[in-house]
């Protein structure tokens, strides 16, 4: 029979009930601002690939062959091992501002002295605000191209309009919650992407000519080097690592992880552009519009019940480009407020969402729509290519950054301040 | 703020609900076409006539609800409407029909022979474009009219398209036709080195018949092959099975002797002589023995060896005729030209391959392997 | 107006990302009557005490007062009371008044008036009483007097003494243990939690004979002052999390705890989520393989329910049969679960987006067929489909509370027989009827009911995404779920751990089950102190010695 509890020896007292009814409320509080968050290196890499692997992977044969007909996958390759070495300089630089962005170090390596922190802060704004630009663009356009396609292919007759606003207020959904919240759901979604595609490359072989995919080597200096710079332009993503390896473990598996995801993403790349150039052959993928998607139409995966998987596919393929918009978005409404200096990037996120969807609705038709991408691109290799070799440089010449020295000062005054 | 979000949400969700779902459409709301039938009209060479097949729903549901057992006869509709392009002719069907007609079902594109000999690129355009149309259809050319083979009626299956999908279905399991599919068709077309073959059907009464391929060069039809021509193309090109061979054995006619072939590897050489493409084929097969109409017990060493290279013997003799029509068409159905682009970029560089495929000298040579003689042993 | 408004967004807190306030304290909260009478002291004079407690006690007809003679030699005047129905009325009879008339003596007590009285030694004295109790306890105020009373135990007033004693005596009718209902297993314990706080914890503690098992009592409610333990293992569980559960429980303030989803409610994450962030169970196996791997247990009396914190989204498919049988048949068992999770919640929207909007994915004859069966059905398939799925559910509520045998009968026939009187009718097609049983059937399959029904429900908003955007909905909805899953957080765990953040070791728990003999570390996420669980010392069989006895017969086994 429950005995009169030595613990607890009388009823509780009134004294007992001292407010405490706030506590229960803070755990849920506690992660919620993005400070504070730690990425695991597994998280960090899952944030690269799924970046990278988006909304490019539909038109990716075609963009690949365009330049250097059958042999349009080495350029890929190229790509891949450009892509490896700024994430390779990405990270060390990560690790060596622990706990900060671009948006300080930058500051910090362009200032002369500690005096003139302001200047470095001036200075590094046009590289800051190109890559604000170039991820804002980026995310409206992924949506478009999304849209685009969607609307096309599955649902017809529905505004074009929806499909975008739909997906950009899940992007938005997603900026409301902390990095690590953005860091787990691309952990968790990685495989969902990666897997379908994976099986999709592989049986699709079955179809494929060898022949389609020779001669090997057959072309010359020019083509490879356009063919190089294409490439390079569609592996982009790992930039946003700029940002978010503030919140990255520093440990030194991260630098091997981050580079590795590369090689997921590249070899998925390039699988897919061995297997569209192998089933559809350069001539005829030059002439398709949504090459991955016509890859999925005639795959027959045998013994399946469905017969034409790429609705299946397309299913999959929308949490490819959620990963992707989503971290743009995301990396866009956090710049902007480490360069504005605010407390949450909750708000910006609300004001870019209709900026957003004016700006995905600007080109007119699908050949002002592909050309847009192609500026982007460029802008963008602009940001990923430029701005890590920029900061690495200066970094290594720098030595130590006047602020660097004073160790204690920084850990104050970076993303402790807020929130 | 609280208030203000959540009313954002609500009304955000509720513009969503009110607006409707553009894209729905109850299956039975759509008309499915299972084939279409693309013909010239004779005294209208600017007009094209286009047929469609359609099901009867009411007439095929044998479970509950609405009239049981409907048989073949009614289980399927063809309407007919001609237009100056595919387009305009299904706008006109369309304004007959009561429901959007929907491609996603169709698996039979039909050409009449009229029509393939005409051109086929700018008709498939549309078709192209269309996300709805899947490039695992069956494109046919028919002898005579397309939209007679969509009126046929074949006993065996309630749904005639039916019938002829699951005839290409098992026909390329089985490797007796050639798996050419919308997609592979239109590779085919685009692709230089080249060129596009397409399945040829007649129509008897209400039975179909496949004979052999038709050969198209560009996107015409310039010939045909047999059935037996065909095989040897899939054999050399795709190590496909084909038929069963039927040959005399020792060049008598009255014995007769057929073979089952069960794998099949080809290999080719190139060479490039005098200005001259030189392509030489190895096929090796092995095969059973089915039937032969005369007495003799075939099972010792020497007889085995007499099949074989009677077999040889035949199977050359048709790939010589089936190459020889090839050639004579100027049709490089066989992919010569893309082998040779692939693997001899030098030679490919060197010479005009449409005018070379006529004066390449193209040799095949057959090495027959007979495996066992079924239950019997004799 | 539109200025207005969009600074109250800028100025609102959630926006710029501020802590929650502290809510107010009430200060004029009110005060229970059993708080009150924490100052009032017991009164020296028996007839005062009584009428006090009579007062305070009202109308309790239940109260029973046996005024007695305590001690052998020079009875003191005393008197017991206690609720009739809670204690135990023999324990009474023999143990208070059968022993305090004949066998106590007063001598040590005389020290009536006059002078200050010792109380310390008074209260010593009182113990050393010959009452035989196991618990014993000397009240000073009048609050604990009427506290034991109402808690079953009896309190014994001596006339001219200022301290009361309070004995354990409870003893009400309770439901014996039986088979638990929510949560059956065909091989297994088939014991389960009662409505005693005290059964409850025993029969945990008889399956974990560890000295670290701490069970820690406290009580919630204000006037129910419900009994409440907490349990962990102390050199497993992280101390955070202790002591979390526990702060979190100080802070309920509410009248009753009548179960201990009441409980659940308060302390809980996130309460707008539709996936429960506690877990809860009948079966006592179950609470104990929670303790061992560093969760905290909290058996509340009144309920046969105990709650699990922290927990995790693979509660909804993990049952402890898993364990109990061999690892291959738990892998695929639990493999069947997974799947029939996902039909519940898709297969009616995946209906509807097939049949709807992209029916080229469908087989052709199938497509045939369904187009046949559905020729006759007026409405849209989205109503037919949402039709049939209310059908159901109010067919399933309805069978909870149908009588006995009946109950299943009525509950299956009655699904058969609408189904097929509706297919008949032309109200749906048949093809719904099949798709709904699975999608029902597919819903018992986790073992967890609270779990289940968050499923359940957003089956609904699915077929509502299906039926506006098809596949592209589905797949958006399922986004959303999954980032919204990614949000949540029991006691600091990440809600997908051990997917996200991805820790291999405790992945051998997951979709698969991993033998035992595999499974040598606690899964991480709960941060247990003591990771290793079944050691590398555990001894492989010698099955070479097996075989060997088995072909050579009548051989002599070597020695070992």
């Amino acid at each position: 029979m429950p005995r009169k509890d030595q613990n607890n020896p009388s009823p509780p007292r009134a004294a007992d009930r001292g407010g405490d009814k706030g506590t229960k409320g803070d755990a849920s509080n506690i992660a919620q601002t993005s400070e504070g968050s730690v990425i695991s290196e597994r998280q960090s890499a899952s944030m690269i690939a799924s970046t990278m692997i988006g909304v490019g992977v539909i038109t990716l044969p075609r963009v690949a062959v365009s330049s250097s007909n059958q042999t349009g996958w080495i350029g890929i390759v190229v790509g891949a091992l450009v892509a490896m070495g700024l994430t390779w300089i990405i990270t060390r630089l990560g690790i060596r501002f622990r706990g900060q962005s671009i948006a300080l170090y930058a500051a910090e390596l362009m200032a002369p002295t500690r005096r003139l922190l302001w200047l470095g802060k001036l200075l590094a704004l046009p590289f800051l605000l190109m890559l604000l630009v170039y991820w804002g663009w980026a995310s409206a356009l992924v949506a478009r191209m999304f849209g685009e396609m969607v609307s096309t292919t599955m649902l017809p007759t529905t505004p074009v309009e929806v499909i975008i606003l739909t997906m950009l207020v899940a992007g938005f959904y997603l900026t409301m919650y902390a990095v690590e919240v953005l860091a787990r759901v691309n952990e968790i979604m990685l495989p969902l992407i990666v897997i379908p595609i994976l099986i999709i490359a592989v049986s699709s072989f079955q179809s494929g000519r060898l022949e389609n995919l020779f001669p090997i080597f057959d072309m010359d200096w020019k083509m490879f080097f356009m063919s190089s710079t294409i490439m390079t332009a569609s592996l982009l993503g790992y930039e946003v690592m700029l940002l978010f390896s503030a919140h990255a473990k520093s440990s030194p598996k991260l630098v091997k992880s981050n580079v590795f995801s590369i090689s997921i993403s590249g070899f998925l790349y390039v699988l897919i552009a061995i297997a569209g150039i192998s089933v559809f052959g350069y001539e005829e993928l030059k002439l398709l519009a949504w090459p991955t998607l016509e890859l999925v139409k005639t795959t027959e995966v045998p013994g399946l019940v469905l017969e034409r998987m790429e609705s299946a596919f397309l299913a999959v393929w929308v949490t490819a480009v959620f990963t992707t918009l989503g971290n743009y978005y995301y990396a866009t409404a956090l710049l902007l407020k480490q360069i504005l200096h605010l407390k949450s990037h909750r708000l910006i996120s609300l004001l870019l969402l209709p900026a957003m969807y004016w700006i995905s609705l600007r080109p007119n038709n699908l050949q002002q729509l592909f050309q847009t991408q192609t500026r982007i691109g460029w802008l963008g290799m602009a940001g990923a290519l430029v701005l890590p070799l920029f900061f690495g440089l200066l970094g290594k010449l720098r030595g130590k950054t006047p602020l660097e020295s004073s160790t204690a000062k920084d850990a104050s005054k970076g993303e402790g301040a807020d929130g | 703020m609280r208030k203000i979000s959540n009313a954002l949400v609500v009304l955000l969700t509720a513009s969503l609900m009110i607006t409707g779902c553009w894209d729905r459409r109850e299956i039975e709301e759509r008309t499915s076409v299972l084939a279409i039938g693309l013909d010239v009209v004779e005294d209208k060479p600017e007009l094209l006539s286009v047929s469609v097949q359609i099901p009867v729903p009411l007439k095929i549901s044998n479970s509950g609800g609405g009239a049981g057992g409907g048989d073949g006869a009614e289980a399927i509709t063809v309407m007919e409407a001609q237009g100056r392009t595919v387009l305009e002719a299904i706008q006109v069907l369309q304004n007959r029909l009561n429901q959007k007609i929907f491609f996603g079902q169709t698996r039979v594109l039909a050409f009449g022979e009229k029509l393939a000999r005409r051109g086929l690129r700018t008709i498939t355009d549309p078709f192209r474009r269309d996300p709805e149309i899947r490039r695992l259809l069956w494109p046919i050319v028919v002898k005579g009219k397309a939209s007679e083979l969509l009126r046929s009626k074949p006993s065996l299956e309630q749904i005639p398209s039916v019938y002829l999908m699951s005839m290409f279905d098992n026909g390329t399991k089985l490797g007796t036709i050639p798996d050419m599919n919308l997609g592979n068709f239109f590779v085919d077309l685009s692709t230089t080195g080249r060129e596009p073959y397409l399945n040829y059907l007649e129509i008897n009464g209400h039975e179909l018949i496949w004979s052999g391929v038709a050969l198209l060069r560009g996107d015409r039809m310039v010939g045909r092959l047999t059935p037996e021509e065909t095989w040897q193309l899939l054999r050399i090109d795709d190590e496909k099975d084909g038929g069963d061979l039927i040959f005399s054995f020792e060049g008598d006619d009255d014995r007769l002797i057929t073979l089952s072939t069960e794998l099949i590897k080809s290999r080719k050489a190139f060479t490039y002589l005098q200005d001259r493409v030189k392509v030489h084929y190895d096929v090796h097969m092995e095969g059973n023995l089915l039937e032969k109409t005369f007495g003799q017990n075939l099972f010792d060493a020497r007889d085995i060896h007499l099949i074989e290279s009677g077999a040889n013997q035949f199977l050359e003799e048709n790939a010589k005729q089936m190459i020889k029509k090839l050639q004579q068409y100027n049709t490089d159905a066989m992919g010569i030209g893309t082998e040779l682009r692939a693997f001899h970029p030098k030679i490919w560089k060197k010479i005009e391959w449409a005018s070379a495929f006529a004066e390449a000298e193209i040799t095949v040579s057959f090495h027959f392997e007979l495996r066992n003689t079924g239950n019997e042993i004799e | 107006m539109i200025k207005a408004s969009l600074l109250e967004i800028i100025k609102s807190k959630w926006f710029s990302g501020q802590k929650k306030r502290m809510t107010k304290h009430l200060n004029e909260r009110f005060q229970s009557k059993l708080d009150r009478l924490e100052e009032v002291e017991i009164p020296s004079a028996l007839a005062d005490s009584l009428t006090k407690v009579k007062d305070v006690l009202k109308t309790s007809n239940d109260l029973v007062i046996r005024e007695f003679y305590l001690g052998r030699h020079l009875p003191s005047r005393a008197a017991v009371l206690f609720i009739d129905g809670l204690s135990d009325s023999r324990v009474t009879d023999e143990f208070i008044l059968k022993a305090g008339m004949f066998d106590t003596s007063l001598e040590a007590l005389r020290t009536d008036n006059g002078g200050e009285q010792n109380l310390e030694q008074l209260e010593d004295d009182l113990r050393r009483l010959g009452i035989p109790i196991n618990e014993l306890e000397v009240a000073s105020s009048l609050k604990e007097v009427v506290y034991a009373a109402l808690t079953g135990d009896a309190a014994v007033l001596i006339d001219g003494v200022p301290r009361a004693l309070t004995l354990n005596t409870k003893g009400w009718v309770q439901r014996g243990i039986e088979e638990p209902s929510t949560e059956s297993v065909v091989r297994g314990p088939r014991d389960s939690f009662t409505e005693t706080i005290r059964t409850n914890t025993a029969m945990i503690r008889r399956r974990l004979r560890d000295p670290n098992l701490c069970v820690e009592s406290m009580t919630v409610g204000r006037r129910s002052v419900t009994d409440i333990a907490v349990m962990y293992l102390e050199d497993v569980a992280d101390p955070k999390l202790v002591e979390q559960v526990k702060q979190r429980i100080n802070g309920i303030d509410i009248d009753a705890v009548l179960e201990s989803g009441f409980i659940e409610q308060f302390i809980e994450d996130h309460h707008i989520s539709p996936f429960p962030m506690i877990q809860n169970t009948e079966r006592p196996d179950k609470a104990v393989a929670n303790i061992l791997e560093g969760r905290v247990i909290i058996v509340s009396d009144g309920t046969p329910f105990v709650l699990i914190a922290p927990a995790v989204f693979a509660q909804f498919y993990q049952s402890p049969e898993d364990y109990y049988e061999r690892f291959l048949i738990g892998t695929l068992i639990r493999l069947i679960r997974i799947i029939s999770m996902g039909m519940a919640l898709l297969l009616p929207s995946l209906y509807i987006a097939f049949s709807s909007f992209h029916p080229e994915m469908i087989p052709s004859r199938l497509v045939i067929a369904m187009a046949a069966g559905r020729s006759t059905v007026p409405f849209p398939s989205i109503i037919e489909a949402f039709l049939m799925e209310v059908t159901m559910e109010i067919l399933r509520e309805a069978s909870v509370r149908l009588p006995g045998p009946i109950g299943p009968t009525i509950g299956i026939v009655g699904a058969l027989v609408v189904g097929q009187a509706a297919v008949q009718a032309g109200i749906v097609s048949p093809i719904m009827v099949i798709i709904v049983a699975l999608t029902t059937i597919g819903s018992f399959a986790s073992p967890s009911y609270s779990a289940a029904i968050a499923l359940r429900m957003l089956r609904f908003p699915m077929m509502i995404a299906a039926s506006l955007f098809g596949l592209y909905g589905i797949m958006l909805l399922m986004i959303f779920i999954i980032v919204h899953l990614c949000t949540l957080k029991s006691f600091g765990v990440p809600y997908l751990s051990p997917m996200t953040p991805m820790n291999l070791n405790a992945n051998k728990d997951t979709f698969i089950r991993a033998p035992l003999q595999w499974m040598f570390k606690r899964p991480e996420p709960f941060q247990p102190q003591d990771s290793i669980r079944v050691g590398d010392t555990s001894v492989e069989v010698d099955k070479e010695g097996e075989s060997n006895n088995a072909t050579q017969g009548s051989k002599q086994p070597e020695p070992s």
